[in-house]
């Protein structure tokens, strides 16, 4: 009975192992996914992140100003779009559209696009290392994605989108096009 | 207040009544003016006389009691507040002295225990201290405030139809020799870094580039020539790096190169793995949803160039080799728009 218990607890484990092999293939090979977003607006922003590390309880200072380059799209994600979002009235004249409201389809601050400017440690401070360099990059990433509303970035790609899909529209024959974005979602 | 209201109310009556009192003295008064007037002749005038007098009369006995009703009232008024005030005085004075009597205990026991009460103050804020160096300790320094500027505006087409993702670790060591600040020697110093990096790849359609003659409609047929698919973007922001090792000095010049050629091998990995033909396959999908929910029988979509497996420069990819690939993929009847006739198409590449 022993020997039976421990031969199934094997057994299973084996099993086990064979399903999260398989998961880890399918896993691989699905590197790359479907999507399907358009891009209706692209923003270039620059920015320079500096900090300038000088409490009272430390000896010396520690400066950095990086310069950094940043490529932000904004659009529509159609897989949002369902077909219950496109009516067609008026004896196929008049077609309406419920688009998702405009969202950023892309963050680029590519690296080679990020330099720096000036660095400067005195006292008993050592440099920035690697790490802490990386963190203040990530801070400077997170407050110009914070500051998009305010650029107007979202406005620009509700007006191109509008604009796209009414030529696209007529120019596929129908006469009234009515673009219309769904509520954003709280 | 009960009481106080009844006083104030005697005061009142007694003024009423001094009132009507002055009042019907001055009342007896032009009585006898009046009397006095009889030895006038004229007993006419005498009686009109008369009656403009006692209506005068009329009129100063109205007023006098009015005056004496408003002072009532203000009487009262005056010692309904008066009450108030002394009640406020009252309870305000029981307040001091409890004050007192709980100040004087606290400033006892304070001095009764006062290195005690020292001690544990400056124990809080030595913790406080150092709960804010520690906190600033972990979280690192933090940027400034700075503006976002933007720089330029562009008004794109793209249709992102695949995405490639690859999780990598960046590995990389080097030798740096120095001069030992004792003995007169060169040492050799070991650099190491291990970098975990997450890039994406992002394929699709630019829409931008449908010519004049791309798109055709007839009747229910509607005929798209698709540009072929490209790489829009090889994406690996700093949220996307951790450092997962490191040792010895590395300079942001360093990481940078380490950061590219890492992207450069992403986007080779992406090519290898047929990105381009399934941005192709999927993009034809969607494109053939879309104009199905508008309304079209018969769509077909032609795509204008198949995507050459060649390595590219980093972020663009053209292909390269010119051939048409032609799909058509009738859809079921549902609701056929009335579009008779071949659609022109003027700006269309314009507006896009």
């Amino acid at each position: 009975m022993k020997k039976l218990t421990t031969l199934l607890l094997f057994v299973s484990l084996f099993l086990c192992s064979c399903s999260n092999k398989k998961e880890q293939v399918e896993k691989a090979m699905d590197k790359a996914v479907a999507c399907a977003e358009l891009g209706t607006v692209e923003y270039t922003v620059t920015k320079l992140i500096m900090t300038n590390d000088n409490e009272f309880y430390k000896l010396g200072d520690r400066k950095i100003i990086f310069s950094c380059r940043t490529t932000m799209k904004a659009g529509i994600d159609l897989a949002e779009f369902k077909k219950e979002d496109a009516v067609i009235s008026d004896r196929g004249k008049t077609v309406t559209i419920n688009l998702p409201q405009p969202k950023i389809l892309l963050f680029n601050m590519a690296a080679e696009d990020i330099k720096m400017e000036y660095s400067k440690v005195t006292g008993l401070r050592t440099s920035f290392n690697t790490e802490e360099r990386n963190d203040l990059l990530k801070q400077g990433e997170k407050a110009i994605l914070d500051d998009a509303a305010n650029l107007g970035i979202y406005d620009d790609a509700k007006e191109n989108a509008t604009e796209f899909f009414k030529a696209l529209l007529a120019h596929s024959g129908f006469e009234n096009i009515n673009v219309c974005f769904k509520e954003a979602q709280k | 207040m009960d009481i106080k209201d009844n006083k104030n109310n005697q005061v009142t009556d007694e003024n009423v009544n001094i009132e009507n009192n002055a009042a019907a003295n001055e009342n007896v008064n032009i009585e006898n003016d009046a009397a006095a007037n009889d030895n006038v002749p004229a007993v006419g005038d005498k009686a009109e006389k008369e009656d403009s007098v006692a209506d005068k009369v009329v009129k100063v006995v109205k007023t006098a009691k009015s005056v004496a009703k408003g002072v009532g009232k203000t009487a009262k008024t005056a010692g309904e507040v008066g009450g108030k005030v002394l009640d406020i005085v009252g309870t305000v004075a029981g307040g001091a002295a409890k004050s007192a009597g709980l100040f004087t205990s606290i400033s006892s026991f304070v001095f009764a225990n006062l290195q005690t009460i020292l001690i544990s103050m400056a124990v809080t804020a030595v913790a406080a201290v150092a709960g804010f160096i520690i906190k600033d300790m972990i979280e690192g320094p933090k940027i400034e405030d700075t503006a976002n500027v933007v720089e330029e505006v562009k008004k794109i087409s793209e249709l992102t139809t695949a995405c490639f993702y690859e999780e990598s670790v960046i590995q990389k060591e080097k030798t740096t020799t120095k001069k030992h600040w004792i003995k007169n020697e060169i040492d050799t110093v070991k650099h190491s870094i291990v970098l975990t990096a997450l890039c994406k790849v992002r394929a699709g359609y630019d829409l931008s580039k449908l010519g004049d003659n791309d798109l055709i409609v007839k009747g229910d047929t509607i005929s798209i020539k698709l540009p072929a698919p490209q790489i829009f973007d090889v994406i690996s922001n700093p949220s996307d790096y951790k450092v997962f090792e490191s040792a010895g000095d590395w300079s942001h010049e360093e990481i940078v190169a380490m950061q590219v050629e890492r992207k450069e091998r992403v986007l080779q990995n992406a090519l290898d793995h047929n990105i381009l033909e399934k941005a192709n396959n999927i993009g034809k999908g969607r494109v053939l949803t879309l104009f199905q929910s508008m309304g079209f029988n018969v769509i077909n979509i032609t795509v204008t160039e198949v995507p050459a497996r060649v390595k590219p420069a980093v972020p663009a990819v053209e292909p390269v080799a010119p051939v048409e690939e032609p799909v058509t993929e009738p859809a079921p009847v549902e609701e056929a728009p009335a579009v008779e006739e071949q659609m022109p198409i003027d700006t269309l590449s314009q507006v896009l």
